[in-house]
């Protein structure tokens, strides 16, 4: 799998492709909702053109119904996942018709997910609740399920080695993966189609 | 409570559930029906909050099902007061 973080680039339109400037158009975003939403495009270009060169120049990241992003064209199927926060963008990409999922949670979030993990009976512990919540988020993705999969379900984010965690309650296990920087978690992970 | 002023304690809860709560202000003027991810990142975190902060104020259980209605096609501030009306008839909290 391809990942990256970065520091989300300037929302410039002009560097999108046309379909996704069509997409753009339509989804009818205003102010840091469509900043956010070119940002992950752009950063998506960015990776893509790291890792399949000229070849990515027809690759447009566009967006499924539920919003999950779907990348289109180019000369084979590219899985593709998007996570935006505190200025951060985090991409995955996988070749092929698999899934991937990541997410990037901020320790700015630190404060507010406690009570949002009690809620949800996900014990934690108070022990690194960015981590348990980028691991929900990547499994919610991976799954392509809404938050509200969260509630009334029977939660369980345990550990799976050094730098993992696996998710319970949302259908098999899922393991996601964990990067733990200073400033953030990035947690991802994949599954065949 | 009216329906106008449980809008605007809707605007304000959000905006406190926002991490970046200047991100989220313009859900302080925004139209109660118009499609809040359209306006601000309305991320899960934000969502979460506002599902606990409801509870917590309203004294209601927010269910899957009542959620789920209320971000059917999108989430607004309508939907989401209709979302606490609906739980204060079939799940408020004792106490």
């Amino acid at each position: 799998m391809w990942l990256a973080v970065l520091t989300a680039p300037a929302p410039r339109s002009e560097r999108l492709s046309d379909g996704e400037r069509d997409a753009l158009a339509r989804a009818g975003f205003r102010g840091a909702r469509r900043d956010e939403w070119i940002a992950g495009r752009l950063a998506a270009r960015w990776m893509l053109a790291r890792r399949l060169g000229d070849d990515a120049r027809d690759v447009s990241v566009l967006a499924d119904p539920d919003g999950a992003p779907r990348a289109s064209g180019g000369r084979s199927p590219l899985a593709i996942s998007l996570s935006h926060d505190a200025g951060r963008v985090a991409v995955a990409a996988q070749p092929g018709r698999g899934r991937v999922a990541v997410d990037i949670c901020a320790r700015i979030h630190d404060r507010r997910l406690p009570a949002i993990l009690d809620r949800l009976r996900v014990p934690h512990a108070r022990r690194n609740p960015c981590a348990i919540w980028a691991a929900l988020e990547c499994a919610l993705k991976l799954r392509r399920l809404g938050v509200t999969a969260l509630l009334d379900a029977r939660l369980r984010v345990l550990a799976a080695g050094a730098q993992a965690l696996r998710v319970s309650g949302l259908g098999a296990d899922i393991e996601c993966r964990l990067a733990s920087r200073r400033g953030f978690v990035l947690a991802w992970a994949e599954e065949a189609a | 409570m009216s329906a106008r002023a449980t809008v605007d304690d809707m605007r304000a809860l959000i905006v406190a559930a926002a991490p970046d709560p200047a991100q989220a202000r313009p859900v302080e003027r925004c139209g109660p029906d118009e499609l809040l991810d359209r306006v601000i990142p309305f991320s899960s975190v934000i969502v979460l909050g506002v599902v606990v902060a409801v509870e917590d104020r309203y004294g209601v259980r927010v269910t899957r099902k009542m959620l789920a209605r209320a971000l059917e096609g999108g989430a607004t501030l309508n939907r989401l007061v209709a979302m606490i009306e609906t739980a204060r008839r079939e799940a408020p909290v004792a106490g």
